[in-house]
């Protein structure tokens, strides 16, 4: 099959759906000469014109409470943010308005729009270019949130999203457009909700989101080499979560390691961790554990930087400690 | 006349019993099926009922003390606290005991409320493991004393035998008891051993019991059904025992393997029983001359409740008209 980017695979879902309806339209800061910042959206300027690719003012509470607007008057706005640490400035127009409007108007309205931005540390883009802020979306009912892991769920889950009648949020990790993987030149969706098995396991339960996914993927090979099997889950999808596959997998094993890179206090990790404590208790055989990114603001110091976010050694310990005998 | 009240054997590995709490006071006034006190065992907490009416007397032990089995801790008497030293007592009292309470000295502190004393402090298991040992009657207990390191995980419980090779009081074994009247039975005993001197009355009440079942239970793939006959004596068993007719009874050596235990000590001290058993079905007959007690025990896996039922009704029912059934 052939190998493309992710930054393609994300420009091919946009213009294969935006062949396919007209009323899609795309919007943001420089994406359209430009074609942002992450070259994800060159080209598609010059296929669908000015008018339905769309350079934006740079004032995002702007452009998204337009977009907001769009979508429940008839069309469906793809809006870029180009980092995910913007999204302070659009919780009003996101999380009070477009996550509301469908509840509010007692299903009368709905807000098909897809917000694209990004997540993730070690970019060296310093605390307010790095952060990790799907929880914060993922808490706001109303709002579907989306996080792939590969170029080919950042298509398919995209496409998927693009088609949704009301607000989804996609989170891909700025260190993932130019990762290469195989996508179909067929055309493909992935359902919203569906968690994704990577790798099937006995003794621990790796869960995973984003490019926690591939740290994950690392970490149960060097487990397998100590002895250990591990089965590594991709989340893809925050809200709706596919909790049945995580509850089933650790009922399975009786161990479970959640990694994720938003902070981890109040985050994506716990909210995983309750579920499967509610779902699956009595087959625990070690404390549930979540690994964040740390506590505090993303340090600009790469050697800092990095030690802020889970890696595969890290987490082989984490395991391994779960294995021998399950301290926290 | 004065009754007994002993520590009961509820384990088949058991050399003590504790009393975890007296349910009477000395000098009150016991009725039968009264629990006169609760013994703890390392498995559990047991009510033991009192088989004879009488005032309580001469308490020896104090809630918290453990006694060897088959010691006496009490009477009881037709008046309250009038027995004096005077009274007939076979068993000597226990002198080179160094005090009448025997709280053991490093984990089972008596606690000051008696009625659920705990051994030791919480252990720790997984959920998995606590799960897993609760289905395979596991008591955590035991992987304490095996040295495991805590918190126990689930390969800690898989590699544990079942707690039924080590004591009959497992979660999955059911219990059933009555009380009848011995005249009849003992007058079969009587006619029969005019003829067959050497017959014993265990084997009578092996026969009896097979009969029972094959009516009750109506088996269809029993060939043979083996039935142990255990006594103090020792044990024999039979292949089919209710069809050979008593004057042809023999036993067989060729099996090991019984499917019924018939375990009889009518006219000892045993009161109550519950041994380990390899029979996934037991009745243990016990009693005196005038009364007779049985307990039926079985596998829950294969027997359901109204099965036992029928089976200890129809036991019962023989032992009470053991004439008309052999006619």
């Amino acid at each position: 099959m052939r190998q493309i980017t992710w930054s393609q695979a994300v420009n091919e879902a946009i213009a294969e759906e935006m062949r396919r309806d007209p009323t899609i339209f795309l919007m943001g800061e420089d994406v359209a000469e430009a074609g942002t910042p992450f070259k994800v959206t060159s080209g598609l300027v010059e296929e669908f014109g000015a008018k339905r690719v769309v350079d934006t003012p740079i004032s995002e509470p702007g452009f998204v409470g337009l977009a907001v607007g769009a979508a429940m008057t008839g069309t469906r706005p793809i809006v870029d943010l180009m980092f995910g640490d913007f999204i302070f400035l659009v919780m009003d127009q996101l999380a009070n308005q477009a996550a509301k409007q469908h509840y509010m108007s007692g299903g009368k309205l709905e807000v098909p729009m897809v917000l694209r931005t990004n997540m993730g540390a070690t970019r060296r883009s310093a605390a307010q270019h790095s952060q990790s802020l799907h929880a914060l979306v993922a808490h706001i009912p109303g709002l579907k949130v989306i996080l792939p892991s590969t170029p080919y769920d950042a298509k398919g889950l995209l496409k998927t999203a693009i088609r949704d009648n009301n607000p989804v949020v996609v989170f891909e990790d700025k260190l993932s457009y130019q990762m290469k993987g195989e996508v179909p030149e067929d055309e493909y969706t992935i359902p919203l909700g569906v968690a994704n098995i990577l790798r099937e396991g006995e003794d621990i339960t790796l869960i995973a989101t984003s490019s926690m996914v591939q740290v994950c993927e690392a970490a149960a090979q060097s487990l397998e080499a100590l002895g250990i099997s591990a089965e590594v889950i991709d989340v893809r999808c925050v809200v709706p979560l596919d909790e049945a596959t995580l509850v089933e997998s650790v009922k399975k094993t009786g161990r479970a390691i959640v990694v994720d890179e938003g902070h981890q206090s109040y985050g994506i990790t716990s909210e995983i961790v309750a579920r499967l404590n509610e779902k699956a208790f009595y087959y625990l055989d070690a404390p549930l554990t979540r690994m964040g990114a740390m506590d505090v603001p993303v340090p600009f110091s790469p050697a800092l930087e990095d030690i802020t976010v889970p890696d595969a050694p890290r987490v082989v310990a984490q395991a391994q400690k779960l294995l021998q005998r399950g301290a926290a | 006349m004065a009754h007994e009240v002993i520590m009961p054997v509820l384990g088949m590995n058991q050399d003590t019993g504790i009393i975890a709490a007296w349910g009477k006071e000395a000098g009150e006034y016991v009725a039968i099926g009264d629990v006169i006190m609760e013994v703890e065992t390392d498995k559990a907490i047991q009510e033991i009922e009192a088989l004879e009416a009488g005032y309580l007397s001469q308490v020896k032990y104090e809630a918290g003390a453990e006694v060897p089995v088959g010691e006496v801790i009490a009477l009881l008497t037709e008046q309250p606290e009038a027995v004096s030293d005077s009274e007939p007592k076979p068993e000597p009292t226990p002198e080179p005991t160094p005090e009448p309470t025997l709280p053991t000295p490093e984990t089972k502190a008596p606690e000051p409320v008696a009625s659920s004393p705990r051994i030791g402090a919480k252990i720790l298991a997984s959920p998995k493991a606590r799960r897993l040992a609760e289905e395979r009657g596991i008591d955590l207990i035991r992987l304490v004393k095996a040295g495991k390191t805590q918190p126990f995980r689930a390969a800690d419980i898989v590699e544990m035998p079942a707690d039924r090779e080590q004591s009959g009081m497992s979660s999955n074994r059911s219990r059933l008891c009555a009380r009848i009247d011995a005249s009849r039975f003992n007058t079969l005993c009587d006619w029969l051993s005019g003829d067959m001197p050497e017959l014993e009355r265990v084997t009578i009440l092996a026969v009896i019991a097979a009969g029972a079942y094959r009516f009750s239970l109506e088996p269809e793939a029993l060939n043979p059904f083996i039935v142990e006959a255990s006594a103090v004596a020792g044990s024999l068993l039979y292949a089919d025992p209710d069809l050979q007719g008593f004057a042809n009874l023999r036993s067989s050596s060729d099996t090991d393997h019984a499917n019924l235990l018939v375990r009889e000590m009518i006219g000892s001290h045993i009161v109550s029983v519950s041994l380990d058993d390899d029979a996934p079905l037991s009745i243990l007959v016990f009693g005196n001359t005038e009364q007779i007690e049985f307990e039926l025990s079985f596998d829950e896996s294969l027997l359901s409740a109204p099965q036992a039922v029928g089976l200890a009704n129809e036991f019962a029912a023989r032992l009470l008209e053991p004439m008309r059934l052999l006619l």
